[in-house]
């Protein structure tokens, strides 16, 4: 069932309007990559104490962090940590869900600038044309292989058929899906391997031109082949469209993350960039056993 | 382990295994052995011949014809009636996020299931009297009156299914949907509704039959034993199940009697008909999403 | 535009919602709106006196409410265990093709038109009664009560195999490794399991026969008595309603229909929140 959010708040204490400088009220943690490079531009989502409750329960606490334009942000932790409440903050799918209230800023670069994803967009639907989401199993739609490409760029953005059309084999060649699917275009969608639903479901994100993606556990339900191509995939995204993703495989997060951030509990724990060194894989694994006995 | 129980059981098992089938294999056997020699078109149109009976042209006194017709224009405007408010009340259930009035409302669909169909003929009796206290002081049974009923009568349904059918979708839709930037309309108009198509249908033919094969609300609200082709939805009508409940203690000779018989058979099939039609819609909707099967 | 016409949808869809609220609030309001100046106004108690008599002017539908549950309660204690029955034989105790074919009986059954048992109960089932029982033509409480238990039989066996397939999905294994047969798996793990669900398949059958107006006005002989012996003529609330409209006879006698109405309407309510109490409880066990 969809419900929107009962009750939308923000941090009364702060200003309204969407804040273009670096976020000097925020706290601590993850605050920029480091101060020679803090450049504004080169931020493409930031969170300032950010907090998510669902109902009475506190699923997000003082989430304040960035994301990085060319890079992929890549976000780990024990399930229940928040990871994809964190992720679904960014195009506000949060508020599909019974009884979420958000406080705290949330911005997003979009044609230039830092906006205010709460304030700027009355309607959320409006946000998520901008923001692509791709889930852990392939939710394709049960049509054929070009009205899942074709219908949110008709509904959503509302172009015209030729507009459309090159939108689509743009979008199918980037995935890399063109060539397996360009004679049967009108097959149904659920007819393709689960690797192939997946890298169609990013397609259908990347012809809606995003000003970022976001990728809940993209490779979970899919095999090793699969997932590689999909990594792949990724690491040439990355260039034109800022990624963050949730990975449940630590081998992956090693190998993709540009910036690596541990949550535990709703809370960011750690926080790693490439450029400083990433931690190895035993290290992680302890660090992840022990987020478990702190509640 | 109790023996005993386990035997109990089975005693009630095979006993209800045989007198049900048995009762229903009876009942339909009388009706088949001794209708089903009147299956004819003299059924139907009482000597006249067929096109002109069917166009009205000459009137039919002795056939069934007119009360198939009043039986169809009854459907047909029953369900043009319920289909607006039962397809959109059992929308608003499945997507609405006002928890208390969607309770009020869920109850409120409950209570009008649950009403008897000769109560509801009697509303619209009262309805009737009303009518002709104040506004309208020459209305009389009709047409419309017994669709209005009737379309009370089948909108629980309507809404229950339809109800039903969005909700059995996986959530993951919803969120898909909204994901892509697609309003709450656009949502339901592009991927719920036709995702669920099925289930409404079949819930439209169930509605379809159990307004068919009602006597209850139509005695009370316009049908009548003979009134020829419908003239009009101001004007009384005869329908199939009256025609039945009035042959069976008004008949004048065996042939009538005989024709009694076939009318009833005619009136099952139509009714299974409408039932097998929406069966399969509903199972093939079941299969898609959930993979549930019978025999499972 | 595309805001408007959210805005637009959710309007429409509201007053869908809103109209059928109504339509309820208007068809209890109306109903007891034309009943109360029974009450009110000179006929009083009288109604739910114990005398049906309009040529003396007594208008006592006592004996049809008694009637009315009788025929039900009677319907109810043969077509529940039948359904039972059914529906454990579908669910282990019967091969399963045979279980299968019944289950399509059981779906077919719920399109048969009651005017169609009727007709052929008068019929077929009439004769035997008058025969059989050697006194009474035939029409009568006990001939309306099979029927009727035939009519009601469908949706309880339904509502109460919707249960027990959910119940017996999730029990079967533990069933099995307990050394449980199949049959005794239903019997002793499923059924109790599934009480309030086959409470509530009661309730419903109970409603739906307590309802039913052709089998009764058909079948029952609708004379206007206290229902005493199994071979009596007696008239239900509903047959009550079904021929004093259609008899149009004195306006006095409509007063006792709206009341009958009411009693009806009241009897629904009650049966509507068993089932929500016993399907809120937890719907198994």
């Amino acid at each position: 069932m969809m419900t929107d959010t009962m009750h939308t708040e923000h941090d009364s204490g702060a200003t309204a309007s969407p804040d273009m400088t670096s976020g000097t009220a925020c706290s601590a943690e993850c605050g920029s990559l480091s101060d020679d490079s803090a450049l504004p531009q080169s931020v493409a989502a930031r969170l300032c104490d950010l907090n998510v409750f669902f109902g009475k329960r506190q699923v997000l606490n003082d989430i304040s962090f960035e994301a990085h334009n060319h890079a992929v942000t890549v976000l780990i932790g024990r399930s229940g940590s928040g990871k994809s409440t964190l992720l679904r903050t960014f195009n506000r799918l949060n508020e599909c869900f019974a009884g979420c209230r958000t406080t705290g800023h949330a911005q997003v670069l979009l044609e230039g600038t830092l906006t205010d994803i709460h304030t700027s967009f009355p309607e959320p639907a409006a946000l998520r044309t901008r923001v692509g989401m791709v889930f852990q199993t392939p939710d394709v739609l049960p049509v054929s292989i070009r009205r899942n490409m074709t219908l949110p760029l008709q509904h959503a953005l509302g172009l015209t058929p030729p507009v459309i059309a090159v939108r689509v084999e743009r979008a199918l060649r980037d995935a890399g899906l063109w060539d397996e699917v360009c004679d049967r275009l009108d097959a149904p969608a659920e007819t393709l391997s689960g690797g192939q639903q997946q890298r169609l479901c990013l397609a259908r994100s990347l012809a809606m031109r995003p000003a970022m993606l976001l990728l809940d556990e993209p490779t979970a339900s899919l095999d090793n082949v699969s997932s590689r191509t999909i990594e792949a995939l990724l690491g040439q995204l990355k260039d034109r469209y800022p990624v963050i993703m949730v990975s449940h495989s630590l081998g992956q997060a090693l190998r993709l993350a540009d910036r690596l951030v541990l949550m535990g509990s709703g809370r960011i724990l750690r926080c790693w960039d490439r450029q400083n060194g990433l931690p190895d894989m035993e290290t992680l694994e302890l660090m992840l056993e022990e987020t478990a006995c702190c509640e | 382990m109790s023996r005993p129980a386990t035997y109990f059981v089975r005693t009630a098992v095979w006993g209800a295994a045989l007198i049900v089938p048995l009762a229903l294999a009876a009942l339909t056997g009388v009706l088949v052995t001794r209708g089903a020699g009147a299956l004819d078109a003299n059924l139907f149109f009482g000597g006249v011949p067929a096109l002109q009976a069917m166009t009205g042209r000459i009137p039919v006194w002795d056939g069934i014809w007119p009360a198939c017709a009043g039986t169809l224009s009854l459907l047909g405007l029953t369900m043009l009636l319920a289909l607006g408010p039962g397809i959109g009340c059992g929308i608003y259930l499945a997507t609405s996020t006002a928890s208390r009035a969607k309770a009020v409302l869920g109850f409120a669909v409950d209570l009008l299931a649950g009403i008897p169909s000769i109560v509801m003929g009697l509303f619209g009796f009262t309805m009737l009297l009303m009518l002709r206290r104040t506004i309208a002081p020459n209305a009389g049974a009709s047409l419309l009156l017994a669709a209005c009923c009737l379309a009370l009568l089948v909108l629980p349904v309507l809404v229950s299914t339809t109800r039903a059918a969005l909700e059995s979708l996986p959530r993951q839709l919803h969120l898909t949907g909204a994901a892509m930037g697609l309003g709450k309309w656009q949502t339901l108009r592009h991927i719920l509704l036709p995702s669920s198509a099925r289930g409404i249908l079949g819930g439209i033919l169930l509605a379809a039959g159990r307004a068919a094969e009602d006597t209850a609300v139509i005695m009370l609200t316009g049908a009548v034993a003979n009134a020829g082709l419908p003239a009009g939805i101001f004007s009384r009508f005869e329908a199939l199940p009256f025609t039945i409940f009035y042959r069976s203690s008004q008949y004048r000779d065996a042939l009538e009697l005989e024709q009694g018989f076939a009318t009833t058979l005619v009136l099952l099939v139509l009714s299974l008909s409408l039932l097998a039609g929406a069966s399969k819609l509903q199972r093939t909707l079941e299969q898609r999403w959930q993979g549930i099967r019978d025999d499972d | 535009m595309r805001f408007d016409r959210n805005r637009i949808a959710d309007v429409t869809f509201g007053a869908s919602a809103l109209v059928t609220g109504l339509a309820v609030a208007a068809i209890f309001g109306f109903l007891f709106l034309f009943a109360l100046p029974v009450f009110t106004g000179g006929q009083g108690l009288s109604i739910l006196s114990g005398v049906w008599n309009p040529g003396r002017g007594q208008f006592g539908i006592l004996p049809m409410l008694a009637a009315s549950l009788c025929v039900a309660l009677s319907a109810l204690a043969l077509g529940w265990p039948l359904a039972l029955g059914l529906c454990c034989g579908i669910r282990g105790f019967l091969p399963r093709p045979i279980g299968r074919l019944l289950l399509m009986l059981l779906r077919g059954m719920t399109a048969f038109p009651t005017v169609v048992y009727g007709f052929a109960a008068i019929f077929l089932l009439v004769p035997i009664m008058r025969e059989g029982l050697g006194r009474g033509s035939g029409l009568s409480w006990a001939t309306a009560g099979l029927v009727l238990s035939l009519v009601i039989l469908p949706t309880m066996a339904l509502v109460m195999d919707a249960g027990m397939r959910q119940t017996e999905r999730r029990l079967r294994l533990t069933g099995a490794a307990l050394g449980f047969t199949r049959e005794q798996t239903l019997t002793h793990l499923v059924l109790p399991a599934c009480r309030k669900n086959l409470l509530a398949a009661a309730a419903l059958g109970f409603g739906r026969a307590i309802g039913d107006t052709l089998i009764p006005l058909m079948l029952a002989g609708n004379a206007p008595q206290w229902p005493s012996a199994a071979w009596d003529s007696i008239r239900t609330l509903t047959a009550h309603i079904g021929l004093v409209l259609a008899t149009d006879s004195n306006s006095a006698a409509y007063g006792s229909v709206f009341v009958a109405g009411c009693l009806l309407l009241l009897v629904n309510v009650t049966v509507q929140l068993c089932l929500r109490s016993l399907l809120r409880t937890g719907e198994t066990a």
